[in-house]
């Protein structure tokens, strides 16, 4: 696992996975590894898990690992907001959407994700209007809420309420009232500081 | 005193009944000798079957049984590729029997136990590329299937752990189904002698099923329901994908525990998806037998 700390928030910090994520106190260790470097930053953490060489997955260990994290990422929304949590699952491919959905959907939970061909993708428990507004956030990058009531034909403070909603779920981050995609916090962090 | 367990000609997930049957009347103190000399065929589960009711006869006897060799050399045979006899050791009284040296078996997966998380880690890397090579060339899967076969190995076997308290065994074995399919078969076998299913989910679920409780409430409750013993939501999903995906193959699914047994039944088979009143036997039993795919006509 790597972090990056050139930008003050949110940090991306990446978790290699192993080939054969399967059982659960295997879920359990790699969780709790991730766990242990996120804790090390005080700052907002987006963590991304990298599938790209994850060959199985199976239905317990996408609970332990992916629901797990994304569960401790929603619940943490009470606490200051510094300490907040994201989550990414980059190089996804189709053998692993179903264990992963099915774990997400049984906790009502939801994760965001790039197809190993790029293709942002919600996964787990998400309501169709809820994926177009996040597709559209990944499409723009940063959406400013006040005028998108007008381009998306919403009542006035619709388009707040749901992106915020987008947040609270910890789908997109939020900075100086923008909402952001997690694309463009990668591309952000890939930069060197200026 | 001693008592002679006759195992039925032909052993498989169906006169299994007539082995465990046997066993009930099976007493402390009693020494069981299991009668195999007439077994001409045995299926994986038949084959794990055996260590299960010599485990369990072992349990209520107190004396490690005691097991007549199948006079049959095909038997034999594929006894000894199974690694049967090696698995058999610690449960039967084999007395000075030689270990004999075989080549690699033509199975997807011998005989394996499980005992711990590490082994279901083994037994999923291990098949990964025979059931590559069986489930695309010989049953006509699509690629993703030998990812599924996997993750559905994995979830099988850990339902021993996370349930049974007690050791089980796996086996697969692919063959051809003449008289039941007119087809290649992939079978399955999982099984484990510990609590079952009553007994795993009795503290989450008796109270809410009051009278009613019984193994096959227990397993209607787990394999449709998705409920598990634990409170937390994320438990439960094996069984669940396991029915889910077996259904997408048009394969078979059972499960017996305690003195039911419950079922996914596809249109070739006319097995009862739920019966009870069946002869006791601790722990859980599971086949899954997936078929060959059959290639659709294309209309002229």
């Amino acid at each position: 696992m790597t972090a990056s700390s050139r930008r003050p928030s949110p940090l991306v910090s990446e978790a290699s996975l192993f080939s054969y994520l399967v059982t659960r106190p295997t879920g359990r260790a790699v969780r709790m590894s991730i766990e242990k470097q996120v804790a090390r930053h005080d700052g907002e953490v987006l963590t991304v898990l990298d599938f790209r060489n994850v060959a199985v997955i199976d239905y317990s260990c996408a609970d332990e690992v992916v629901a797990e994290l994304a569960y401790l990422a929603v619940t943490r929304r009470r606490s200051a907001g510094p300490t907040r949590r994201f989550v990414l699952i980059r190089g996804l491919e189709e053998h692993h959407e179903d264990p992963i959905d099915s774990a997400l959907r049984r906790r009502a939970l939801a994760v965001a994700a790039e197809r190993s061909d790029g293709e942002p993708v919600l996964l787990g428990d998400v309501e169709d209007r809820e994926a177009r507004l996040w597709r559209h956030v990944c499409d723009h990058e940063r959406v400013d809420p006040e005028p998108l009531d007008d381009e998306l034909g919403l009542p006035a403070g619709e388009a707040r309420t749901r992106l915020e909603e987008l947040f609270r779920r910890r789908l997109v981050t939020r900075i100086a009232g923008e909402y952001i995609s997690f694309g463009r916090v990668l591309v952000d962090s890939s930069r060197p500081p200026s | 005193m001693s008592r002679v367990i006759q195992v039925p000609d032909e052993l498989n997930e169906d006169t299994f009944e007539t082995l465990i049957g046997e066993l009930v009347e099976a007493r402390e103190g009693e020494r069981l000798l299991f009668d195999a000399r007439h077994v001409r065929w045995v299926s994986p589960y038949g084959l794990i079957g055996l260590l299960a009711a010599g485990q369990v006869g072992s349990d209520r006897t107190g004396l490690a049984p005691a097991i007549e060799t199948p006079e049959s050399s095909d038997v034999r045979s594929y006894l000894d590729r199974m690694d049967f006899w090696q698995n058999a050791s610690s449960i039967y009284d084999l007395g000075a029997r030689p270990t004999r040296q075989h080549g690699r078996s033509d199975a997807l997966l011998e005989i394996t136990p499980i005992r711990s998380h590490q082994d279901v880690h083994h037994v999923v890397e291990r098949v990964r590329e025979r059931a590559a090579l069986i489930l695309e060339n010989r049953l006509h899967y699509p690629k993703p299937a030998v990812i599924q076969f996997s993750v559905m190995l994995s979830e099988v076997c850990q339902n021993i752990l996370e349930h049974a308290e007690a050791v089980g065994w796996v086996c697969a074995q692919t063959y051809y189904w003449k008289r039941r399919l007119g087809r290649d078969v992939l079978v399955l076998a999982v099984m484990d002698v510990g609590v079952g299913f009553q007994g795993s989910l009795a503290s989450e679920h008796a109270r809410r099923h009051g009278d009613r409780w019984s193994a096959a409430t227990a397993l209607e409750a787990a394999f449709l329901n998705g409920e598990s013993r634990f409170r937390d939501p994320g438990r439960g999903q094996g069984l669940q994908a396991i029915r889910k995906q077996v259904t997408k193959w048009n394969g078979e699914v059972r499960i017996r525990s305690g003195d039911a047994m419950i079922a996914r039944v596809p249109d070739w088979d006319d097995l009862s998806p739920l019966r009870g009143g069946l002869p006791f036997f601790p722990g859980a039993q599971v086949l899954i037998v997936m078929p060959a795919r059959v290639e659709e006509a294309v209309p002229a």
